[in-house]
């Protein structure tokens, strides 16, 4: 009996010279846990001594809970805030990035909507408290909804790293944002679109669909503009392309260093482009 | 009676009295629960969020105005008790009045069955039903103040049907009586004599229905199109309290400022609820002593 339960005990263990395997907590954003879910099973498979626990929780919930020590990666589709690195040396923590990825963030318009391009001007216009874009005639783009053509704003809710990244690229740190439908996640956001012809909305790139489509996004009005794509964000040519990175507590060490050498390698990002999303 | 019955007598006479004693001890711990984390951002920002439609509590400095917010909570709630109050009195007077016993027994129970639907199911209409039908209708986005209003009005209909019913049967008989001996007809009768005296029984079922309104959550949140504006048109999305609350709740950091606000717009919902349920109790009471 006695010896049973030592045996249970030096499993538990794990360690260099144990023989159970190394758990690894992984927590983060709700863009990157699909990908995340799909790496840690093909690792554990070629890695059988690391088991990776993935959870979502958005990418803020992901940092907080590196600062707290309760996770040894953390997800995020977007770049730590100077006030939560603050908060991390406070902690004693030292966090560091690994990019993994890139991700495109696409416009999305109803088919019906004839605009060719739009540049990061026009979506200040269209979707900053003090643009002047309230009507898709403001654009000069010809479009009827029933007797209207005013803009349908369609955006994410403020604690979505998505939303953070749109807000902070489009309209700066303090730039408002007014009268957008705050959805829960991308997959609303292009409903809303495929649904009301005057919509224009954002999110990741997996979602467009028969009803929805992608605009050709220009970095200053009158320069060429790219649709996004594998190709063109691979490449940098698509102006709105944002990296995903995982945070470890320092220079990653271990289990968590042998873990993301594997992502970066080239079986890892074979996973990144099946996920949707762009190898770096 | 033995020792042994007085006995467990006592033990059971004891354990309702603190089962009743309980709801007092809940309603105490959540009142100092919200209060706890809400009070000082209320306190210190209270002129501040009532100067503003803007809420942004993201922002790099943010904006806390919750007019916008409140007028979302009314507009939604007003709009549905628009629809639910005509249509649940009239389904009511019906049902008291007019129906035959087995046709009130078989609707009663489809009333009940109505009120047992899941919110966040009543959310899932909106978004599938409502929706499409707003829009084909001419509205630009189907998820709008109406239509979360149209889920409203279906979600109190039980509660205002089956209180209404209540009212209407307790009017005692020999007023019915009185009136068809006066020559009145039964639409006269329920009129002029049926609704004037079951009147506070009624204000109190539309009462409870907008204390109800007030504070649903998951059905407005999917179907009002959650954006912060102060709607001009019945077909323009809106924002609830009780939907920002639950939406931003998950990534607020805990303690921090944009937390404590979200306490705070759960402080003034409380307070809403509770003096609505409080002037329904206080008609409760004045009509017993009526009586």
């Amino acid at each position: 009996m006695r010896s049973i339960f030592f045996l249970a005990l030096a499993a538990c263990g794990g360690g260099p010279g144990g023989a159970g395997p190394t758990l690894l907590q992984n927590k983060g954003s709700d863009t990157m846990v699909n990908l995340m879910q799909r790496m840690s099973e093909a690792y554990t498979a070629s890695h059988p001594d690391t088991v990776i626990a993935v959870t979502g929780g958005g990418s803020g919930t992901g940092i907080k809970s590196l600062i707290d020590g309760t996770t040894d990666l953390a997800n995020s589709s977007r770049k730590m805030k100077e006030e939560e690195i603050a908060l991390a040396k406070k902690n004693g923590k030292d966090p560091v990035e690994t990019i993994i990825a890139f991700d495109g963030l696409a416009i999305y318009v109803n088919t019906a909507n004839p605009v060719a391009t739009l540049s990061f001007e026009n979506l200040r216009c269209i979707f900053g408290a003090d643009g002047a874009c309230k009507k898709w005639s403001d654009l000069g783009v010809t479009l009827d909804c029933g007797g209207t053509d005013d803009i349908v704003k369609v955006g994410r809710q403020n604690n979505s790293g998505t939303y953070e990244y749109f807000h902070e690229e489009v309209l700066g740190k303090d730039g408002k944002f007014t009268n957008t439908m705050d959805q829960s996640g991308t997959q609303q956001v292009v409903d809303v679109v495929s649904t009301s012809t005057c919509a224009i909305g954002y999110g990741g790139m997996g979602y467009h669909n028969d009803k929805a489509r992608f605009v050709c996004l220009a970095k200053t009005t009158g320069e060429p503009c790219v649709v996004p794509s594998l190709e063109t964000v691979k490449a940098h040519e698509y102006p709105f392309s944002r990296p995903l990175q995982v945070y470890t507590n320092g220079k990653p060490t271990g289990a968590s260093q042998v873990f993301l050498d594997w992502a970066l390698s080239e079986a890892g990002q074979k996973i990144v482009l099946e996920a949707g999303f762009v190898p770096k | 009676m033995s020792v042994r019955t007085r006995w467990t007598e006592a033990l059971i006479e004891g354990l309702i009295h603190l089962c009743g004693l309980s709801a007092i001890v809940f309603i105490l711990a959540i009142v100092v629960f919200i209060a706890k984390e809400g009070t000082v951002f209320l306190f210190s920002h209270f002129v501040e969020m009532w100067q503003s439609t803007d809420w942004n509590p993201t922002l790099g400095t943010p904006v806390y105005g919750i007019v916008a917010l409140v007028v979302g909570t009314l507009w939604c709630v007003g709009l549905s008790l628009l629809f639910s109050v005509p249509v649940g009195i009239a389904a009511a007077v019906y049902l008291s009045e007019f129906a035959p016993e087995d046709v009130r027994e078989a609707l009663k129970v489809i009333v009940e069955l109505l009120a047992a639907i899941p919110s966040v199911v009543w959310g899932f209409i909106g978004v599938m039903i409502i929706n499409p039908l707003l829009q084909s209708l001419g509205a630009q986005v189907g998820l709008n103040g109406l239509n979360g209003a149209i889920i409203l009005g279906l979600m109190t209909l039980p509660l205002l049907v089956s209180l209404g019913e209540d009212a209407l049967r307790a009017v005692p008989d020999s007023y019915r009586q009185a009136a068809t001996a006066m020559g009145a007809t039964r639409w006269e009768m329920v009129t002029r004599v049926l609704l004037p005296a079951a009147r506070p029984g009624l204000l109190v079922a539309v009462l409870l229905g907008v204390g109800r309104c007030v504070g649903e959550t998951m059905a407005v949140l999917m179907a009002t199109g959650h954006s912060v504006r102060i709607p001009h048109g019945l077909m323009d999305p809106v924002r609830t309290l009780t939907a920002t609350i639950a939406a931003e709740l998950g990534e607020a950091v805990r303690g921090g400022e944009h937390y404590q606000a979200l306490f705070a717009l759960g402080l003034l919902l409380f307070a809403l609820t509770f003096a609505v349920n409080l002037t329904a109790d206080l008609l409760i009471r004045g009509t017993r002593r009526g009586a």
